[in-house]
């Protein structure tokens, strides 16, 4: 699939889809990109997990796109509940793991799995580590920021931003004084925030950083030193005047810059990770962001709806983050893992929650795959079907799922995991491949169960199944 | 008795890649190309990540002009490793004294590229793709990769890293593996709860050679079918023209091939006579993680005539722009550390000679000090190759540090990274620098007598 996206007709392709494409494999489609996996437990209520697709087929594709933009059922109770949870980490001995448990377990079982994966859209691309930070407590409080703002306005998450503790300590505004400013802050929030690189230059920066002076935290609060700020005149993006930090983030917004760049950004979370959109693709929802002062769930509406979403530009050309790899597959069957567990099933794949490499956050799509990680998500599939690892005893168990779902034959068992688990998206000869081994297996019960999780993971393991 | 390097070798004959038969990925075959067994020459690199302080590193302590632009973080002249009567190394590299006396250690000044950025990853975009102009989307590696010289079978380049692929090995069209030994390198089908908890330990003084510290069984019947039907799963081809599925299709079956050849290595114990380290002095060793563990593993493959023409490594942490002394001091002790004990590993192995490892950094840092004790980006730096190939000491002058010398207050490249790249492309990996580079560069005179 190469340069596909250089042929399309952007005026046409971000028109809402039409009747086509929409079915179980297309349902699938939208709940992998706009959730994690299948429709998260309860969205339609009294669903299993293989059952609820059929729900969203039959709800429609608007009414499902209208739910995931609004929340499901209890968004409200949850998220009330979610951040009383929150507050009470706030301990002298709570870990990183117990912040990153927190939060995976409300990525997991959100009635409203778009704002969190917004919200984790959000946090890498304001990508701030607590490694250097040093507190839990910022790290909370900066998520629910980012919260609260994902589905809002970007105007208000980035003008908030300039006063987030976190961030302040991450780029160091503390060391920004009047006279000797220090670039960092002022250098990413053009490069990696707001405009991307080629839409500024060095002195917009250095003007962009006087303008920041005196903006700092006494790690409790948000201090504006006045003596600190440097009060002269500023030229920044070829506008003079004696401009303070909220000065700039106007200034940023104003540029045409700003909404494409955001738009590409969301392209490659949203549509595909594998090709770079041509401008002309990006201008007509770039201009539609501008037009709304940067309204996000309008844009990103507009992305969920569109017939470029629902096309084979689109479908299974992502690799699914780590978070996007655990999670599914625990929707996929409802599976349950203790809470104080999920930190740990994230090990060895390459994102740690609250401490993304660097400010540029992670790179995704290639990048997160190569052998070993590869080989982690591989050993943790086997960890969660194996039916041997204590912590997450039976968090899968095949046999079980396959009764439930009243599945008699070797066949039948195949096809179904198949489509549970990849939407049927398999060569022909993988469902004979697949019902050699499972007979191969000897009599008696625990053979036969010991090779249905052995069949499970072996699905697991299939390419397609790396693609979101 | 028998060698190390033989008893490798034969440990390793029964899991020889084409023994995978059938699903042997493509490339392998296409990429390999005639090439004498255990004469290839490799290139080691190994990026400082965060814009090291070239000035701080070499320092040119014959230059006042240092001193005045260094009054607080400035190195003093008798603390330094000197290399020459104008410049030294900076004391915390003082494990490279025995490599430096036997003239193991090249110091390439005054490298830089036209219209330096100070974004740090642009700066690295560009060193990667080696493109300033970055209208190229690949790695310089990545595109070397189809030309280098290999035998059969065999895995070009490895990234030994916790951390993603970096951009200078992409683009080769192949999947490029990572490992490390932090990381899972099994297919674990045993159910062990915690597999290979001993995998990291390894004992630097011991003498039992190659002894696996895995549980698990590769042997047994159900690793053996079960590998093999993930294997064939992922070679029956679901979607040609889907891009994505074939890059994770591709490196699903890559991955597969080499694993069990690679386990041996990763999990095996180290051994390295310790009358080899007395002679970089105790206090520094043994390293058990980090650089030195990564270069540890090279020098292992390296040991086991792996094949592999490229390992590409990094250290983070040069993003010095306060308190830079402490920092700056421990992750060059680091490096030099790890870089001597690795060549200590490789004379073991009687490999050192063909082995080139060069060190680079996105971007050197300011010439005058901040006042924060540290510096902020800047622009020209150095580089660093090492091993019996290069020719010792400094290449070139050191760029001046006169105030009109320097570009905004950097100093002043005067050797294009390019010329380097291409040194190394031309004369060490012996493939064409023009077609990767996209043009001729003059080349810099640090390799060979």
């Amino acid at each position: 699939m190469t340069a596909k996206l250089n042929s399309l007709d952007p005026a046409k392709v971000w028109q809402p889809a039409g009747t086509e494409n929409w079915d179980r494999r297309w349902a699938a489609h939208l709940f992998r990109r706009a959730g994690f996996g299948a429709p998260p437990f309860g969205f339609f209520p009294e669903a299993n997990s293989w059952d609820a697709l059929d729900e969203a087929v039959r709800a429609g594709r608007e009414s499902c796109i209208d739910l995931l933009l609004a929340g499901g059922p209890g968004a409200t109770a949850f998220a009330k509940i979610s951040d009383k949870t929150a507050t009470q980490l706030d301990r002298q001995e709570t870990t990183l793991d117990d912040v990153q448990s927190w939060w995976l377990s409300r990525l997991l079982s959100t009635p409203h799995p778009l704002l969190e994966r917004t919200t984790l859209f959000w946090h890498n691309h304001f990508a701030t580590s607590n490694a250097k930070v040093n507190s839990l407590r910022l790290m909370l409080k900066q998520n629910m920021l980012l919260r609260k703002n994902a589905l809002g306005s970007f105007r208000q998450m980035l003008t908030e931003m300039g006063r987030d503790l976190a961030m302040l300590i991450w780029l160091d505004s503390n060391s920004n004084v009047k006279g000797k400013p220090n670039e960092n802050y002022a250098r990413e929030v053009m490069e990696l925030f707001s405009l991307g690189v080629g839409n500024y230059n060095e002195q917009d920066i250095q003007e962009a950083a006087r303008a920041f002076t005196g903006m700092g935290t006494n790690t409790a609060i948000f201090v504006f030193n006045q003596t600190a700020h440097d009060d002269g005149e500023k030229e920044v993006l070829g506008k003079k005047g004696n401009w303070g930090g909220d000065d700039i983030v106007n200034i940023l917004l104003e540029q045409p810059a700003c909404a494409r760049f955001l738009v590409r950004k969301l392209f490659h979370e949203f549509i595909t990770d594998f090709e770079l959109p041509p401008d002309q693709l990006i201008e007509p929802l770039a201009v539609r962001l501008r037009e709304s002062d940067y309204d996000i769930k309008d844009c990103l509406g507009t992305m969920l709806r569109s017939q470029l979403l629902f096309s084979d530009v689109s479908y299974r050309r992502r690799v699914k983050s780590p978070v996007e790899y655990v999670l599914g597959l625990l929707n996929s069957c409802y599976a349950f893992v203790p809470r104080e567990s999920l930190a740990s099933l994230m090990d060895g794949l390459g994102q740690s929650l609250f401490a993304p490499p660097n400010v540029k956050g992670w790179e995704g799509g290639r990048s997160w795959l190569n052998s070993s990680t590869l080989l982690a998500r591989h050993n943790l599939a086997w960890r969660l079907v194996g039916g041997h690892d204590r912590r997450f005893e039976n968090a899968i168990d095949p046999a079980e799922l396959l009764v439930k779902a009243k599945k008699k034959t070797s066949a039948e068992k195949v096809e179904f995991l198949l489509e549970l688990f990849l939407s049927g998206d398999v060569g022909p000869a993988v469902k004979d491949k697949l019902v050699t081994f499972l007979e191969a297996a000897g009599r008696g019960t625990n053979a036969q169960d010991q090779r249905m999780r052995e069949v499970t993971h072996a699905v697991l393991m299939m390419p397609q199944y790396q693609l979101a | 008795m028998q060698s190390r390097r033989n008893f490798v070798k034969n440990s390793l004959k029964g899991t020889a890649l084409l023994a995978f038969g059938s699903t042997v990925p493509g490339f392998l075959a296409s990429t390999a190309s005639a090439a004498a067994t255990g004469k290839e020459k490799i290139l080691v690199l190994v990026e400082l990540t965060g814009g090291n302080d070239g000035l701080n590193t070499v320092v040119p302590f014959g230059d006042d002009l240092y001193h005045k632009a260094r009054p607080k973080i400035g190195l003093k002249t008798e603390d330094l490793l000197k290399i020459d009567d104008h410049a030294g190394l900076h004391g915390a590299m003082r494990p490279l004294e025995p490599m430096l006396k036997n003239g193991h250690v090249s110091v390439l000044p005054g490298i830089g590229y036209p219209n330096p950025n100070r974004s740090h990853f642009e700066s690295m975009d560009v060193w990667h793709t080696a493109d300033p102009r970055r209208k190229l989307q690949d790695g310089w590696l990545g595109r070397s990769i189809g030309s280098l010289k290999l035998q059969e079978g065999r895995v070009p380049a490895f990234h030994i890293s916790k951390e993603q692929l970096p951009l200078a090995l992409q683009g080769s069209g192949i999947g490029i593996p990572t490992i490390h030994a932090d990381k899972p390198f099994d297919l674990d089908f045993t159910g062990d709860p915690q597999p290979r908890t001993q995998s990291t330990q390894f004992n630097p003084f011991g003498t039992a050679p190659g002894k696996l510290l895995s549980t698990i069984d590769v042997k047994s019947e159900t690793y053996q079918q079960r590998k093999a039907l993930i294997s064939e799963l992922a070679d029956l081809d679901w979607n040609p023209e889907n891009d994505a599925y074939q890059f994770v299709r591709r490196t699903s079956l890559n991955t597969y091939t080499t694993i069990d050849q690679l386990r041996e290595i990763i999990h095996g114990e180290f051994t390295t006579p310790q009358a080899q380290y007395e002679q970089i002095g105790r206090a520094y060793l043994p390293v058990r993680e980090g650089l030195g563990y990564e270069l540890l593993l090279a020098a292992r493959m390296i040991a086991a005539d792996f094949g592999t023409r490229i390992y590409y490594l990094s250290i983070a942490g040069f993003d010095t722009h306060s308190a830079q002394q402490s920092t700056h001091q421990q992750l060059l002790q680091k490096v030099a550390t790890a870089i001597s004990q690795f060549y200590l590993q490789l004379a073991n192995s009687r490999d050192a000679e063909r082995v080139l490892l060069v060190t680079y950094s996105e971007f050197g840092r300011r010439v005058s000090e901040n006042n924060s004790l540290g510096t902020d980006h800047g622009a020209g730096s150095c580089m660093l190759a090492f091993g019996p190939a290069v020719k010792g000491g400094i290449v070139g002058k050191h760029p001046s540090l006169e105030a009109d010398q320097l570009t905004e207050g950097d100093l002043k490249y005067h050797t294009d990274f390019r010329q380097v790249y291409a040194t190394i492309l031309d004369k060490w990996l012996e493939c064409d620098s023009r077609r990767v580079l996209g043009e001729e560069f003059e080349h810099v005179d640090f390799l060979g007598s």
